[in-house]
Parts: structure tokens; C-alpha cells; sequence
């Protein structure tokens, strides 16, 4: 990249953006009604719980976050957590990618494939989780079939365990998903795939080959996505989940709620939202690095 | 240029209104001392079919006379006063006047003194204290205006078809032949620890915890519809849940669905759990203490306690309420079981350690 120093001749400046005063109000918002009351809360992580809804300024702990790291329980928990959202994300790209590339390759159906997409989404939670329940329930149709079949002599248990709650997180963020990976799709030349067959590949050999590859930096950023929502999801893993998959959403509410210990729910929360940070600032430095290298390859 | 400072200036108008709306209290704000008479009058309840309950019977009454209007908070009593808790720091309002509540809740919020006391307002709820048999769980604070136990339900042709004889004490959710296929209640719940209570056999809520974790389960319930559900379409055959549930269910299908109040091991033959008591208490601080008042006279009213009944399967407290119901429908008169033969819950011995249990809980069974 030639800089003034090499060449001598400043480069351009760059023109403005006009409309960069219109996130001035987004920013103030996102300030005062998000970050603060987050800085807030975060803080009570630092101090003694004197009981349900009391928490002792005055006396400075690192009880709370200390506990998370050496206490059996609850690095279960964190691990319960961390794998919950990788099999998520990891189910969420396996089936979006490809339902992202039929509709990008759709021609002039593409339209209303997305608009099917998109109306699926407006269905509650509520109604999937229920939806779910049904469907996956001891004698729900899945297991009658099975049985009908002769494939199984017991209903599978696909409810309330983790198999539950990871299909139902998937399927509530999947049109997002899919919504986020049309246009990295859109972006990979069909001329690459029409090169691909004239040289004899076939079409799961381009898929494979050539249009995954050239979406990495797509799915990757659509991974982030899907693993930052699994990780905050609340709803559908309390009602899909059932006892054995206690994650920490559904811990920080019960120690909000139920006992209320402001400063645990507080640490634990820290804790949620630092793995997060952490996993999304890999994920980007990976892609930062794979566009960096796609760059000079050009 | 004009058009684009135009533009921005609309934007920041409407955002800096969005904030101040978003930043201003909620509900009618009051002088201190003074006293709000228009409403809405806030109500924090169960849901489902405790707030339908609630606006058929002393709700409606109530606004009939006052003209003034109920709006509901619902939830489990622990999740409103969790929000009570919070506004109690920032020195808020609370986010209700009235607040149905259960013997741990009413324990801790009167503990932390965010209950107003009866004696403040008694001399304005007619018939408060009149024939009320169970003592109240906290002195000064508000009677009982119904009793709850906990009830196994079952399915009847499936226990017929297991080969099972129905039910009798709560050891009968351990049989081997309803693995898998049994629900019991999440400690979060209000049926939670009188569960673990009904299953200790005498020895400790610990021991209780101990002995739900041998049980193979098919769900540990948050929500009770939850449990029901599950239950109507067969994916679970017995359930611990509270009688109001149970017997709204035998109800709905007396052929498919069984309720008892099972025997308490260890407790000399007595049935039960009786789990506690439903209680309507007035928070503090509360800008509507006249309206919660009137409220109150409403809610406690034989008739309501009777009609309340009749609509949740909730047994009164009142005496005169329970003959009022057995009169009105006399099937009444085999689910609602003499005192003396009941287990009640010794919840001034369980609340303070319910932080402790729930931590217990979650470790054993998670």
C-alpha cells in the first residue's frame, strides 16, 4: 500500500460521511440506557450481598468472581455454557449456509424465499418453544414414528436436555442467520462456479471447494452472531433445557430473581459477556487476518 | 445543507424525547402524604388463571364500587418482589400497591419491614381477621386468605395400564414403572420447597433434595400451564403440583385425571404437604393505600374466597368461605381436608436458608 512517505504525493482525503450526526442520538441512547445501567450493575459484582436485594457498598469483594473460577459448579456451568453456544453456532452455519446459498442462487425466486425467511420470524419464541415441546415430547409425533417403525422400543429423550434446548436455539436464530449469509453468498462471482464446472467439479465439489471457501469471512462473522445469541438466550433453553442444562442466562436470572444476590448475578454476568468479547474478538482477528490475505493476494 | 440540518435536528428532537419519556417514572407520581384516588390500582398475581380469577371476582367488584381500574403485574410472588426489592433501593415507588403473596415472600418482605402493616389499615377492610382458623404466618402482617397444598396428579388410564393402584403417598412418584414420566416443580416455583418438604420423610430439606435426585424425571417444571400441558398430551403420567392445578384438571377430565393429597412419610399418617397460605398484603410506600384498602375488603370476602375457589380450585381460609363453597357444589367437601390431619411447612425454619437450597438444588439435579 503506497503511503506519503514512499511516493511523496498525499493521498486523497477521504470525503466526510454527511449523515454521521445521526448516530450521534443512537450513541447518547445506547449511552444512557444501556451502558450505564450495565456499569452500574456490573459493579455490584465488587460488593458483599447483605441480603435478598441489599448489597453492602462499603465492603470491596472479589468473593463473587473468585467463586466462578474455583468453584466445581460453576466452571460447569461456564463449560455447559461455552459448548452450548458452539454447538448452536456450529448446527446454526450447517444449516443456514446452505438454505443462504439456494436462495442466493435462486434467481427470480429469491424474493420470495426471502420473504418466507423473514416471516418466519415473526412468530413469538413462545409459540416455537411450545411448537417444540410437542413435537419432541415423549409422545409427541417424532417419538410415535420411531416407535411406529420399530426404530426405537423407548421414546428418545429429545426434550428437556441439552439436545432440546441446542434445536430450539437454532431454530429461533436461524432466519437471522440466513438473512446475514444471502449477501455473502451474492458475493462469491457465479463465474467461479460456472469455472469450476467446466473444469468437471460437480456442484457439491464447488460448494465445497470453491463457494465455502471464498464465504469464510461471511460465515465467520454469521458464527459471531449466532454465538453471541445463543449465549444471551434465556427463553428457550429454560423451557427446552429443563433442569440438566443450567446455563448462565438461566443461572444469572435465578440468582436476580429467586435468591437475589445482585453481586453473583452481577459476576456472572461479567463473566458471560467477557466470553463473548473474547470469542468475538478471535473471530474477527480471524477474519481481519483472512481478509488482510485475500487482499494481498490481489 | 438545510435539508440535511433539518433532518438531523427532527432526529435529535425525537431521540432526546424518546430518552426523557423512557427516563420519567411510571404510574401517577404523588405528593408525599397525599394520596392517589384515581388509579389504576396495581395488583401483582399468579397469571393465568389466579389473575382471571382475581378480575371476575374482587377486581370487578371493586371497580364497580370505586370506578377505579386494576392493572395486573404477574408472576410467581418472588419475581414481583424481586422488582420491589429494586425499587425499595432506588427509593422508588413499588411497582405494586397490592401484592398476592406466599409465606417465604411475605417472611422476607416483612422482614425487610416493605409490607404495610395491618394495624395501619384494618379499620378500613371489613371482616379481615374474622374466622380465620391457620394463624398468620407473620404477626401484623396479612391474614391467610387461602390454604394450598401440594397434590399428586396422575393420568388414570395410564396408571390402570401400568398395572399401578392409585396413589397414595408421594413415595408412589418413585415407582419404577414411571420413570422418565414424572414432572416435579423447580425450587424457583411456589410448589418447589413444599415439595422437597413433602418428600424429606421427616429429615431435612437436604434429605428431600437428596431423594428427588434419584428420581428419573421428565421435567422440572418452572411453569405449571408447563406441566399441564405436558400432561394432556401424555408425555408425563404423575405430576407434584399444587391443588388448585390438580383439581382444575380433574376437573377438566374427570376420566383422564386423578388428584389426591397424598400421604407425608414420617408424619404419623398425616397427608399433605399443606403447603402454605395465599396472602394479599399492601406494599409500602404505596401512593394508593385507601384504594388497596377497599381492594382488600373485596378480595377477602367470603363470597370471592368461595367464587375464587370455584373458578382456580384454591381452598379458602375462612370457614364461612369453605361452607359457602360446599353449599354452592358438594365435591367441595372431599378435597378440603381437616386441619389437624395436614403437614404444614415450617417455613420460618425454610426461608432462611432458601438461598442456600436453591444452590443445593441446582448442584444436585443440574
Amino acid at each position: 500500500m503506497s503511503s506519503t512517505r514512499d511516493t511523496g504525493i498525499r493521498a486523497p482525503r477521504k470525503p466526510r460521511n454527511p449523515f454521521r450526526v445521526y448516530l450521534v442520538p443512537l450513541f447518547i441512547l445506547q449511552f444512557a440506557t444501556f451502558l450505564v445501567p450495565l456499569v452500574l450493575f456490573f459493579r455490584t459484582a465488587f460488593f458483599k450481598n447483605e441480603g435478598p436485594g441489599l448489597v453492602d457498598y462499603g465492603h470491596a469483594t472479589l468473593e463473587y468472581l473468585g467463586l466462578i473460577f474455583v468453584d466445581p459448579y460453576f466452571q460447569q456451568v461456564v463449560l455447559d455454557t461455552i459448548i452450548f453456544g458452539l454447538l448452536v453456532t456450529v448446527f446454526t452455519l450447517l444449516l443456514g449456509f446452505p438454505i443462504a446459498y439456494c436462495i442466493a442462487r435462486a434467481g427470480r425466486f429469491k424474493e420470495s424465499l426471502l420473504v418466507i425467511v423473514i416471516v418466519t420470524s415473526f412468530t413469538s419464541v413462545i409459540i416455537k418453544v411450545l411448537g417444540w415441546k410437542i413435537l419432541l415430547g415423549a409422545s409427541g409425533p417424532i417419538n410415535s414414528i420411531l416407535q411406529v417403525l420399530g426404530l426405537v422400543d423407548e421414546p428418545l429423550r429429545l426434550v428437556n436436555n441439552l439436545f432440546g434446548a441446542v434445536v430450539g436455539t437454532v431454530h429461533a436464530v436461524l432466519p437471522l442467520i440466513v438473512l446475514l449469509l444471502v449477501p455473502v453468498v451474492e458475493r462469491v462471482p457465479v463465474q467461479l462456479e460456472e469455472a469450476a464446472a467446466g473444469l468437471g467439479a460437480r456442484r457439491l465439489t464447488t460448494y465445497w471447494r470453491v463457494v465455502l471457501p471464498a464465504s469464510r469471512i461471511g460465515l465467520v462473522s454469521g458464527g459471531l452472531v449466532a454465538f453471541a445469541y445463543a449465549m444471551g438466550s434465556f427463553t428457550t433453553p429454560a423451557l427446552l433445557g429443563g433442569k440438566t442444562t443450567l446455563i448462565l442466562p438461566i443461572l444469572i436470572r435465578q440468582e436476580a430473581m429467586t435468591t437475589v444476590n445482585y453481586p453473583m448475578s452481577a459476576a456472572l454476568s461479567i463473566t458471560l459477556v467477557v466470553i463473548v468479547a473474547i470469542v468475538t474478538v478471535i473471530g474477527l482477528s480471524v477474519g481481519n487476518s483472512r481478509r488482510a490475505r485475500v487482499r494481498e493476494s490481489k | 445543507m438545510a435539508k440535511r440540518r433539518s433532518l438531523a435536528f427532527v432526529t435529535l428532537a425525537a431521540s432526546a424525547a424518546l430518552l426523557l419519556s423512557a427516563c420519567a417514572s411510571g404510574g401517577d407520581s404523588s405528593d408525599s402524604g397525599s394520596q392517589d384516588t384515581e388509579g389504576p390500582l396495581r395488583v401483582g398475581a399468579y397469571g393465568s388463571t389466579w389473575t382471571e380469577a382475581v378480575k371476575a371476582t374482587a377486581a370487578k367488584a371493586f371497580t364497580e364500587e370505586t370506578g377505579v381500574e386494576v392493572e395486573y403485574v404477574e408472576g410467581n410472588p418472588s419475581d414481583v418482589a424481586a422488582q420491589i426489592y429494586a425499587t425499595s433501593a432506588q427509593g422508588a415507588e413499588p411497582p405494586v400497591d397490592v401484592l398476592t403473596t406466599d409465606d417465604p415472600t411475605q417472611t422476607q418482605l416483612a422482614q425487610r419491614e416493605l409490607l404495610v402493616p395491618v394495624s395501619e389499615y384494618a379499620d378500613k377492610v371489613e371482616g379481615l381477621f374474622e374466622n380465620v382458623p391457620t394463624e398468620a404466618n407473620n404477626e401484623g402482617y396479612a391474614p391467610p386468605v387461602c390454604d394450598w397444598y401440594i397434590t399428586l396428579t396422575y393420568n388414570k388410564p395410564k396408571f390402570a395400564e401400568l398395572g399401578l393402584p392409585e396413589p397414595t403417598s408421594w413415595d408412589d412418584l418413585f415407582a419404577s414403572e414411571l420413570a422418565g414420566r414424572v414432572a416435579i416443580p423447580d425450587i424457583t416455583t411456589a410448589m418447589g420447597l413444599p415439595f422437597i418438604f413433602a418428600v424429606s420423610d421427616g429429615e431435612g430439606m437436604s434429605a428431600g433434595i437428596d431423594k428427588i435426585a434419584t428420581l428419573d424425571t421428565y421435567s422440572v417444571y418452572t411453569s405449571s400451564g408447563d406441566m399441564q400441558s405436558d400432561m394432556a398430551n401424555g408425555n408425563i403420567w404423575a405430576a407434584a403440583t399444587v391443588d388448585g392445578r390438580g383439581w382444575g384438571m380433574v376437573d377438566s377430565d374427570p376420566e383422564q385425571f386423578g388428584a389426591i393429597i397424598p400421604e407425608v412419610a414420617g408424619a404419623d399418617g398425616k397427608i399433605g404437604p399443606r403447603a402454605g397460605s395465599c396472602y394479599y398484603d399492601i406494599v409500602k410506600d404505596t401512593p394508593r393505600l385507601d384504594l388497596a384498602a377497599k381492594f382488600m375488603s373485596h378480595i377477602y370476602a367470603d363470597e370471592t374466597q368461595a367464587e375464587f375457589a370455584a373458578q382456580t380450585g384454591y381452598i379458602p381460609s375462612s370457614p364461612s368461605a369453605i361452607d359457602l363453597l360446599i353449599s354452592k357444589d358438594g365435591k367441595w367437601a372431599d378435597r378440603i381436608p381437616e386441619i389437624d390431619t395436614t403437614v404444614p411447612v415450617n417455613w420460618q425454619e425454610v426461608v432462611p436458608n432458601i438461598a442456600d437450597l436453591t444452590d443445593e438444588f441446582n448442584r444436585k439435579l443440574g
